[in-house]
């Protein structure tokens, strides 16, 4: 079945409008700056355009993290290895839109746990944001980062107990974190 | 569920949970808290993350993409043009490489793509669907799972047969040429990508994630449980273990750990303190010559990252490096070698290198060689089974018709893959190597207990009877529990088999227990990530790998009061004994290999510097006063070293002893190998940030390195130099 121009150019529409940031959020923590997280976002999107659009039907977001991976990990190749998030680079590259970041200067607590994500290993950092802010199952991560959905799990369990363990007390009377034994 | 430690539980609380694991929390209301917990966590991060700004595509770049709408549906440019039957025909025989050119400029991001076209069939649509869990759910039929461990590349035929046809003999030499050269650039990126596997996770496919593509995406919580069953579960006896404890002298032993453990991968030691000499006069430890460490050390920073603390095993790393002992006096089964100077990171504290060494063999005995290989589905990616592959054959070229090897595979189940044969029918053994292929889960007893009979079988008495088992320790059924497998290596090392454990490619859980493995087998423990790393233990250090000259050795040093106010060991933190240990021969420790060194390092405070030894306290004895100095005490010695060793095939241990002085060498006057050892110390304090590390500095530590660095015939140090180097690029960046 041929997709009309119409159909297709509605359909890219609505992934850009739906996945745009999410793709750039995943890139950006992968490859550490904005500039290259575009140029591999930009990357997903037009093999999307030149994909067939069956296979992808019903698993856009899973087809349009694991692109986004692979072309991150192109680049990585490619620039010999993986650049730790650098903090300066970030400040330079602000974001187009209001920050809500600004607006939550004063949720201590939020800034803090992001903080402590962004000590844990890389592995386990890209996991917790695939399944707690972009809402992938475990099923869909293990297909986007080639883990095995056990290994999946381990990473995210790990993650969490990390963050339990280091935000233990941060927010009196909302959460009550135990440290970990 | 086995506690409250399992990623099961996490999974629960994250909406993933299986109905064993329900079943589970309804019934206990420990586990319910917990789930509480962990969803709190899970709302916090994800609240956090919610806020987290999106960042958006620059105007020109979305407009690129809405525009290619159009531009793709409308014509495929091709980049490459020709004519459909010259490109089909090139095809048949070579593979066409095509490189995709983007509408838009982005950076020249060019990927060679192999595509097979047959004679007469249009090329494929220049569809790019990557592996996704579609199959089942799929609407076309044509997807289906990639098994294909190379990252689906984007895929553009360049093939509209609008082309002009300007192929001739010579554009198809280049092309071929052009080919070529592509190959070997996957083979050179995936050679990178390998070394950089377990830190950023790459689209390789283990056997268990391609099955998990398989599975519809669609799957019902029974399949989900199932799924999960079937691959192992989760490996909660490793990640909620004590990892590291069992079976293990107490690390706090002398002192209890200042911190509790704040990471999961790696077994929490603390870095021994100064302990006054007055109350503690004995230090006692089991050698180690395990090299580990290091490589995963090397892996994290050619990987940028600083590794964690605990991965960081300074008595490991000081061990990987080759020393220029002076090999033992004739039938002296070890020579030590002691130097005294300052310490580089604190002038006022003594530093003493103790070296010890075994001579090197002029004829390596008659070896019976068990191979147990790990042929579970997650040895599949190349820096796993294809390297022990690699390995193995290297080892089994200096092999000669005196020898024997055997090889015994697991996976679900164990078996016999090589009966014994000689070490110069080399055919048949590369062949059974060749054979190996991954897939199944870990059954590691099952394999273990074959291989130790087959070895048992063909024991060859003075010879080297030895076990060697590759694998990336991810055992996951049958015998799972560290401790009774740990407890089924020790009883088989009592039949005079030895156990080498090399670790292939291994993400962080397993380490601990492959170290303990290897500690209870009598046996060796290392890590390897390269060839280059199978060349150095499996070649150019087969002996001290495969012939073990000494089992059980014990150092105690014991510290003259009188020179010296307190001491610290440096790494062996799990190492330590009892002082009582060191004569019972019932008490198991490290084994030393043919031409094999040992290098420890003491920080001594002389007396009357800082850090009085705090008192202990204690009212004083009613009937008994405190013992003087012996006469020994003031002829001036700082410490004498005693050694204790059995025989390979022996149960009584024999003692050695060396009584050292200090003649204050200056710290440049001292040989290379003791500036090298004492930066490669500092190195490692750095990096496990140790409270100790005084004024060491990572440019402190490479003007050492650099001073001590001597011949390095292998580039080991140079190697080095090179991390510290990556170790300084990283930490300014924190």
């Amino acid at each position: 079945m041929i997709e009309s121009q119409e159909t297709a150019a509605q359909r890219i529409a609505d992934a850009l409008a739906r996945y745009e940031g999410p793709l750039l959020r995943y890139a950006r923590g992968l490859l550490g700056d904005l500039e290259r997280a575009r140029d591999v976002v930009q990357e997903t999107f037009l093999q999307l355009c030149r994909a067939d659009p069956a296979p992808v039907d019903g698993h856009l977001a899973p087809w349009l993290f694991t692109v986004c991976r692979h072309r991150a990990v192109d680049v990585q190749r490619k620039e010999g290895r993986l650049q730790p998030l650098d903090p300066s680079a970030l400040d330079e590259q602000p974001s187009p839109e209001p920050t809500p970041a600004r607006r939550l200067e004063g949720e201590d607590a939020l800034r803090e746990v992001l903080d402590v994500l962004g000590t844990l290993p890389p592995s386990q950092q890209e996991v917790l944001r695939l399944k707690l802010q972009e809402h992938l199952s475990y099923q869909q991560i293990s297909a986007v980062t080639g883990l095995s959905v056990s290994h999946v799990g381990v990473l995210i369990h790990n993650g969490l107990k990390s963050v339990r363990a280091r935000c233990a007390g941060t927010r009196p009377g909302v959460v009550s974190l135990r440290r970990v034994r | 569920m086995t506690g409250i430690d399992d990623p099961r539980l996490t999974a629960y609380a994250v909406d993933e949970g299986d109905a064993e694991t329900k079943a589970a929390v309804a019934a206990s209301e420990e586990l319910q808290d917990e789930v509480e917990e962990i969803r709190d966590a899970a709302r916090l991060l994800a609240e956090a993350l919610a806020a987290e700004p999106a960042p958006a595509l620059l105007t020109e770049e979305r407009d690129a993409i809405v525009t290619a709408v159009g531009a793709t549906r409308r014509r495929r440019r091709p980049f490459v043009r020709w004519s459909a039957g010259l490109a089909a025909a090139a095809a048949v025989v070579i593979g066409v490489v095509v490189y995709r050119k983007t509408p838009v400029e982005t950076p020249p991001v060019q990927q060679p793509v192999a595509l097979n076209v047959s004679p007469g069939v249009e090329a494929p649509a220049p569809s790019a669907a990557p592996p996704i869990p579609a199959v089942g759910a799929s609407t076309t039929g044509k997807s289906r799972p990639v098994r294909d461990p190379k990252p689906a590349g984007p895929v553009v035929v360049a093939n509209e047969g609008q082309g002009t046809l300007n192929g001739n003999a010579a554009d198809l030499k280049t092309r071929v040429e052009a080919e070529r050269r592509a190959r070997e650039e996957i083979v050179r990126l995936e050679q990178a990508m390998k070394q950089s596997e377990p830190r950023v996770p790459v689209p390789v496919l283990s056997p268990r994630g391609a099955e998990a593509r398989e599975i519809n995406i669609q799957a019902t919580p029974d399949q989900y449980a199932a799924h999960y069953a079937a691959n192992g579960g989760v490996p909660g006896g490793v990640v909620g273990g004590c990892l590291g404890c069992f079976g293990r002298v107490p690390v706090d032993a002398y002192r209890q750990p200042s911190a509790p453990p704040n990471r999961e991968a790696y077994a929490y030691r603390a870095d021994s303190d100064f302990l006054g000499v007055t109350q503690n006069p004995l230090s006692t430890f089991s050698i180690d010559v395990d090299t580990a460490s290091y490589a995963n050390v090397r892996r994290f920073l050619n990987d940028g990252q600083l590794p964690p603390p605990d991965a960081v095993r300074i008595e490991e790393m000081l061990n990987y490096f080759p020393y220029d002992y002076a090999p033992p006096a004739k039938d002296e089964p070890f020579a030590a070698h002691i130097e005294v100077a300052p310490a580089p990171w604190n002038t006022a504290h003594r530093l003493v290198r103790i070296g010890l060494n075994t001579r090197e063999l002029d004829k390596r005995p008659d070896s019976n060689l068990v191979f147990l290989v790990d042929v579970s589905g997650s040895m599949k990616p190349a820096n796993k089974l294809p390297l022990v592959k690699q390995a193995l054959r290297l080892l089994v070229d200096q092999l000669t018709k005196r020898d024997r090897v055997a090889m015994v595979v697991y996976a679900g189940s164990a078996g016999e893959v090589l009966p014994p044969t000689r070490g110069d029918e080399r055919a048949t053994i590369f062949e059974a190597i060749d054979r190996l292929e991954s897939g199944g889960s870990t059954n590691g007893g099952e394999g273990i207990e074959l291989a130790y009979d087959l070895a048992a079988r063909n024991f060859i008495r003075g010879g080297a009877n030895r076990v060697i088992l590759a694998t990336d320790g991810d055992f996951n059924v049958g015998t799972t529990d560290e401790g009774s497998l740990v407890r089924l290596v020790e009883e088989k090392a009592k039949t005079g088999v030895f156990l080498s454990v090399f670790g292939f490619g291994m993400g962080n859980y397993q380490d601990s227990r492959l170290e303990a493995l290897a500690d209870k087998g009598n046996g060796n423990y290392g890590y390897i990530d390269t060839v280059h790393e199978a060349r150095k233990a499996l070649v150019e250090q087969m002996n001290a790998t495969l012939v073990t000259v000494a089992k059980d050795v014990k150092i105690q040093v014991e510290f003259n009061p009188a020179k010296v106010q307190s001491y610290r060991l440096i790494g062996y933190e799990n190492r330590l004994l009892r002082a009582e240990d060191f004569k019972d021969d019932t008490k198991d420790a490290g084994e030393v290999g043919a031409g094999h060194s040992v290098t420890v390092l003491y920080e001594l405070i002389p007396p009357g510097r800082e850090k009085p030894e705090p008192e202990r306290d204690v009212d004083p004895l009613a009937y008994q006063k405190q013992g003087g100095l012996t006469e020994a005490a003031k002829g001036g010695e700082l410490l004498r070293l005693k050694v204790r060793y059995k025989d390979p095939e022996g149960q009584v241990s024999r003692p050695k002893e060396w009584p050292v002085g200090d003649r204050e060498t200056k710290l440049d006057a001292t040989s290379p190998d003791f500036r090298f050892a004492a930066a490669v110390a500092a190195f490692g304090m750095i990096l496990r940030d140790s409270p100790h590390k005084g004024d060491a500095t990572l440019d402190e530590v490479l003007k050492l390195a650099e001073a001590g660095r001597g011949p390095d015939r292998h580039g080991y140090r140079a190697e080095l130099l090179t991390l510290v180097h990556k170790a300084k690029g990283l930490s300014r960046r924190d």
